[in-house]
């Protein structure tokens, strides 16, 4: 199996990450305006806003400084784009493959042998966008005094609800966690990581009732729900309302994001962080320039029309494709590939805790589950569906990810009607009704009832195409199309026999996001009852699961509480094993890239790079690198 | 007369009354409310939902009450010129009203002056001028006009520039002058943007002043009046202009002041396409979001401005109309 990462032009920028970074013998340099304003004593030299030890990235292509990155918003409540573009600036940072964690904001970190207590070392010198030290009371705050505050709805990322964060110096943060959580790093680094070091104390303590006694007053005075939405508003990486804030990241906010201002515009930070190779102060870029549209129509004109630098918001799907790829030379961009991080365009679950016994007892059967897998001709499907993209697959982490199993991933996916008729009269469900539906052993033809989405018309057209194959075996599908509300409130009460949902946890979300490897989750929906075992032991609905199942939840426990990584990914292979011999779903296919467009003058533009809400595309890239050629 | 301003004026509290209930009462009948509808806009960008916001807004903001103790309260806000909070903007309404009413004002009122400025002439011509090469060729024109939806019609000329040009005309103002202050340079600017707005309104709106123009003073023209005025030697144009003109626009006057409301309401879809940073797109996403207040206030808003505009019309139409004036008298 190749290896598709194997081509990331960026890889090497984040190998050398760790490195730390060498003292620099002439010195470093910075971009031309903020020279000017050093030389007009407007600005302190760039050694001096830089942190003693700043963050050394190795760019593919060394830059050049100056210009704007245009993008767009879609309508007031895009700040995922900001998050993802701007404001990806994390404790510690995904690495670009999804595989692991890097320095970011940190410069290293100590974890206690049971996973309870991180330690973390800040960078000397590490300063705000309006010049005042960072330090360790910045994310005590952040993370004691409002995260885990239950008046804060803005984002709270859920590995650090329950911890308590300490300073002994400056310089240094210990996060002591109520329980083990060997994941805990790629959760600090997830999209909801940078909540942690987005927050100035001097700035948003004003917002807070503990630092400023007229906080509620002030938040209810203008018409806010108390001051916990205030902070939300003003300092929460949920909603970018406030300009005002300072801030660690790359480029400053200049006007606030409320859904008038259009564009919304930032301009680079003096005093970020890192630097190139050859010592330049990064970002390339000056300025950041997001006009906002009200329909995403708009943002595909713009983007044939060349007035779009960098982005997938909004525009990455099939229908758009052909539009992007014919204007490319006028519009002088081209098209770059992203990779989904979802391992499966469809997983087709049957409901193993389902209530009615003789069709509970049938889909327990692994090999009726092997038969119905045989029966798909998954390559017709990714011929008519996917216009010939993409390879059968099941549910098993994508070839990319480093829990890749190509025998989990591809058992049982052969079309072979014969083998699978031969399976199910083995199993002895030879009787037929006159249109040639097998019949359970009570009489009652096996006719399988789904219902699915009608906002995600995918699903639909793939299953009747399954429910066709299925007819040759005699197992009727009944594909049905319901309102999404009420497939999800038949599946949250257990009423549903199939359900069918997309492939998540394909790539570095795997061990945090387990869903079809094992009952763990809500989404879990081929055994919710087993799941509860696992995320709400003292539910009523809890039924005790198979032994092997059982070992199951009980290693991937051990994987929360691992000490160190290779013990812990060592952990979730063995689980995975359990995934491979259970196969408790069926998988149609990988599916094919997604794309994004980017201007012929930027350089340094990612190829390949994993897409997934959680790791925030395309941030963990360094965004501080892209520059406009002149 | 006084008394007919006065008797209008209280009805028009009553109505303002009724009016607010019904939209408060229309925003609130699709299930969820503004948090769902967040919630929902972050899921479909791929965001997770954050169902632990959502509780503790929906407390906070006092969701969870039942419907007339929320529209009661919204009310006596009201009444003390409070109009509310917007969930999804983060701001208060009046704010966001001041910041977009003036562009949105400049807007329709360039669009509906240019507006009657072609389709009055235009219609008188098509009368005097019946069945001529102009008459047939401005009816074909009107009607075009008046069947292509303006969404569709600001569609073609946005293709057609990218195609001629190949740029992309949106918005009202270049992204250098977007957040600038007025200049000699953003005017232009301006300029070179509105033109399409103002075009795809004018003529989506000019075909109906048209043709009742035109009916009504053909009806005018063969009256003994103008016949006498015509034998007695009278200048034609002058004739033309002072009498039957005046009568054949009694009823367009009539409508006037449903102008008013369209300040916010009457390009939609047109300022949803060409990104036009006026009221009608906050107006779409309120409704889409279920910002009670927002949409709330701007449903009312236009819903004074219509009964306002009908004030406005009727003391135009007494103006104008001689008979009129004597029954107000009686």
């Amino acid at each position: 199996m190749t290896k598709h990462i194997g081509r990331l032009c960026l890889s090497t920028a984040v190998l050398a990450l760790a490195a730390g970074a060498p003292a620099l013998a002439n010195g470093y340099n910075q971009a031309p305006m903020l020279a000017a304003k050093v030389d007009a004593g407007e600005l302190p030299p760039v050694e001096d806003r830089l942190p003693a030890e700043p963050l050394q990235l190795e760019a593919p292509e060394v830059g050049t400084y100056g210009g704007t990155w245009r993008s767009t918003l879609k309508g007031n409540n895009d700040e995922g784009w900001i998050r993802r573009s701007a404001n990806y600036e994390p404790l510690v940072s995904y690495t670009f493959n999804w595989d692991g964690v890097v320095p970011n904001i940190a410069k290293s970190w100590e974890v206690n042998d049971n996973a309870t207590e991180f330690t973390f070392h800040l960078r000397e010198g590490h300063k705000w966008s309006d010049g005042t030290p960072f330090t360790a009371d910045d994310v005590v705050f952040a993370i004691n005094d409002v995260i885990n505050s239950d008046s804060f709805p803005g984002e709270r990322p859920p590995a650090l609800l329950g911890a308590v964060a300490t300073a002994p110096d400056p310089q240094t943060v210990v996060i002591t966690l109520p329980a083990p959580h060997s994941l805990f790093l790629e959760e600090l680094a997830s999209v909801a990581g940078p909540q942690v070091v987005h927050m100035q104390k001097a700035f948003c303590s004003q917002y807070h009732p503990d630092y400023n006694p007229d906080a509620e007053k002030n938040a209810t005075d203008a018409g806010l729900s108390g001051w916990g939405e205030a902070m939300m508003l003003n300092c929460g990486v949920r909603r970018n309302r406030n300009a005002d804030r300072p801030t660690l990241a790359a480029w400053i906010q200049q006007v606030d994001y409320d859904g008038i201002n259009t564009p919304v515009t930032f301009v680079r930070n003096p005093y970020y962080f890192k630097v190139d190779q050859e010592g330049n102060q990064l970002p390339y870029i000056d300025n950041l320039s997001m006009t906002q549209v009200e329909d995403a129509n708009s943002i595909v004109l713009m983007g044939i029309a060349g007035e779009l630098d960098f982005t997938n918001r909004h525009i990455d799907n099939v229908a758009n494709k052909p539009v992007f790829f014919d204007n490319q030379e006028k519009g002088d961009y081209h098209i770059y590939d992203t990779i989904v991080a979802d391992m499966n365009t469809a997983i087709i679950q049957l409901n193993l805790n389902y209530d009615d016994d003789g069709f509970r007892e049938l889909f327990q059967n692994k090999d009726f589950r092997i038969a119905l897998s045989h029966g798909i001709d998954r390559q017709e499907i990714i011929d008519v569906v996917y216009a010939g993209l993409g390879e059968p697959y099941q549910a098993a982490p994508r070839p990319e990810s480093p829990f890749y199993d190509e025998e989990l991933a591809k058992q049982y996916t052969e079309w072979d009607p014969d083998l699978a008729n031969q399976m199910l009269d083995d199993i002895g469900l030879t009787e037929r009704n006159g249109d040639g539906i097998r019949l359970l052993p009570d009489g009652r033809p096996i006719s399988i009832r789904i219902d699915t989405t009608t906002d995600l018309g995918t699903y639909l057209d793939i299953l009747e195409l399954v429910a066709l194959h299925w007819e040759e075996i005699g197992i009727d599908l009944d594909v049905r199309k319901a309102e999404r509300s009420y497939v999800y409130e038949q599946k949250d009460n257990n009423q549903h026999m199939a359900h069918v949902w997309k492939g998540d946890g394909g790539l570095g979300d795997a061990m945090l996001d387990s869903r079809y490897y094992l009952p763990m989750h809500d989404e879990s929906a081929f055994a919710l009852r087993w799941a509860m075992n696992w995320k709400d032991p003292n539910n009523a609905t809890r039924q005790d699961p198979p032994e092997e199942v059982a070992r199951q939840l009980d290693l991937y426990k051990q994987m929360f509480e691992a000490a160190d990584t290779e013990t812990r990914d060592d952990l979730f292979r063995q689980v995975l094993d359990i995934t491979k011999d259970q196969f408790y779903t069926i998988g149609v296919s990988l599916p094919p890239k997604s794309y994004g467009i980017a201007s012929n003058s930027m350089g340094n533009i990612p190829e390949n790079q994993p897409h997934a809400w959680i790791y925030p595309n395309p941030g963990p890239m360094n965004t501080s690198l892209l520059f406009k050629r002149q | 007369m006084l008394q007919f301003i006065a008797n209008r004026i209280l009805t028009m509290i009553c109505m303002t009354l009724v009016l607010s209930f019904v939209c408060f009462f229309i925003i609130q009948l699709p299930p969820g409310d503004v948090i769902s509808a967040y919630a929902a806009e972050l899921a479909a960008a791929g965001d997770s939902s954050g169902g632990q916001m959502e509780e503790m807004l929906r407390e906070r903001y006092g969701l969870n009450q039942p419907f007339i103790v929320q529209y009661l309260k919204w009310l006596r806000n009201l009444l003390v010129g409070d109009l509310g909070y917007s969930f999804n903007l983060s701001k208060p309404v009046s704010e966001i009203i001041e910041s977009r009413i003036g562009i949105s004002l400049l807007v329709e009122m360039l669009a509906i002056t240019v507006l009657w400025a072609i389709a009055v002439p235009i219609g008188i011509y098509s009368a005097v001028r019946r069945y001529s090469v102009g008459d047939m060729f401005a009816t074909v024109f009107g009607f075009i006009g008046l069947a292509v939806p303006n969404f569709l019609l600001a569609l073609l000329i946005m293709y057609l520039v990218y195609v001629f040009t190949g740029t992309a005309v949106e918005g009202l103002f270049s992204a250098e002058y977007a957040n600038a202050r007025w200049s000699l340079g953003r005017i232009l600017d301006f300029l070179s943007h509105v033109w399409i707005p103002v075009v795809v309104i004018a003529t989506g709106g000019a075909a109906p002043i048209i043709r009742v123009l035109r009916a009504n003073l053909l009806d005018e023209l063969n009256k003994p009046y103008v016949v006498t005025a015509r034998a007695k030697g009278m200048k034609e144009s002058r004739l033309i202009m002072r009498y039957p003109v005046r009568v054949a626009m009694i009823p367009l006057v009539a409508t006037v002041g449903w102008v008013l409301p369209t300040i916010i309401s009457s390009s939609i879809v047109t300022a949803i396409v060409l990104n036009l940073p006026t009221l009608s797109p906050i107006l779409l996403r309120s409704l889409l979001s279920q910002d009670m207040h927002l949409a709330g206030a701007l449903i009312l808003f236009m819903g004074i401005l219509t009964l306002v505009g009908t004030l406005v019309s009727d003391l135009l139409l007494a103006w104008i109309d001689p008979r009129i004036r004597t029954g107000m008298a009686t």
